[in-house]
């Protein structure tokens, strides 16, 4: 599953460790994620998409 | 610091751990086949013991970086060096007792009981930090490390229950279980390292 996190957070100037903190999980989670070696859990991503205003979609893409 | 600035890197400990399990485990066969003595002894005793220094200093490094312990993994910590402690005492207590004092049965089966009871202690907190750890990226690590240990595990008693069983190799302790488990953990953490 690919992801735009990184280019999110970029946009708002955050550090991994920063965004970390926004969704109270650890750094190595935020950079598992954004390199694809992890796929959130549904209620993770529902959080990110929370943080950031966006739909789920908009941020997660199946490709 | 910013989105673009470099994040500090986490130091890596799997292949320290790595090399102490092998370097352990290499000693104990070197032990058990050809019993040395003099240098060649010290020289098997020595790389297992640098490759622990080795590994102590890489958990060492992780700690001062302090970007890879969750509250879950502190409380681990917390809870697992006091029962190693107690294992080791009660362990060193037991033996001792035993050996200089035969106690009757009922009182060998006790100390036999409270020997093992700190290693259960230990099991229990292996549950407690998958139930307690919030992260999930952080739990599918100590999950994906466990599986491994216990694989490690299951070959390792599984090849050497058939050499003992054809007579080529001598018998093991049932404990050694769960000693070969906490080294399959050492293996866990390398193959945690080599996918992400």
């Amino acid at each position: 599953m690919k992801n735009r996190l990184k280019v999110l957070r970029a946009e708002r100037d955050w550090s991994q460790s920063d965004l970390a903190e926004r969704l109270e999980v650890s750094r190595q989670s935020v950079n598992a994620i954004e390199t694809g070696k992890y796929d959130p859990s549904l209620p993770l991503a529902f959080r990110i998409a929370a943080l950031f205003e966006l739909p789920i979609e908009a941020i997660f893409s199946n490709d | 610091m910013t989105a673009d600035a470099p994040e500090p890197a986490t130091p890596k400990i799997g292949l320290a751990a790595m090399a102490y399990v092998a370097t352990l485990l290499g000693a104990m066969a070197v032990w058990q086949m050809w019993r040395p003595s003099g240098v060649a002894l010290a020289a098997t005793i020595a790389v297992p013991v640098l490759a622990l220094g080795w590994l102590i200093e890489r958990g060492i490094a992780r700690k001062r970086a302090g970007s890879c312990t969750t509250p879950a993994q502190r409380n681990y910590f917390r809870r697992f060096v006091p029962l190693m402690i107690a294992y080791v005492v009660i362990l060193l207590g037991a033996v001792w007792l035993k050996r200089d004092f035969h106690p009757g049965p009922a009182v060998t089966i006790f100390l036999a009981l409270l020997s093992a009871l700190p290693l259960l202690g230990v099991i229990w907190t292996f549950a407690r930090v998958l139930v307690e750890e919030k992260d999930e990226y952080q739990r599918s690590l100590l999950v994906r490390q466990i599986v491994v240990a216990t694989g490690f595990m299951l070959s390792v008693t599984s090849v050497w229950g058939f050499l003992e069983d054809f007579g080529q190799a001598p018998h093991l302790p049932l404990y050694w279980a769960f000693i070969i488990w906490c080294g399959g953990l050492g293996v866990g953490a390398f193959v945690n390292e080599l996918k992400s």
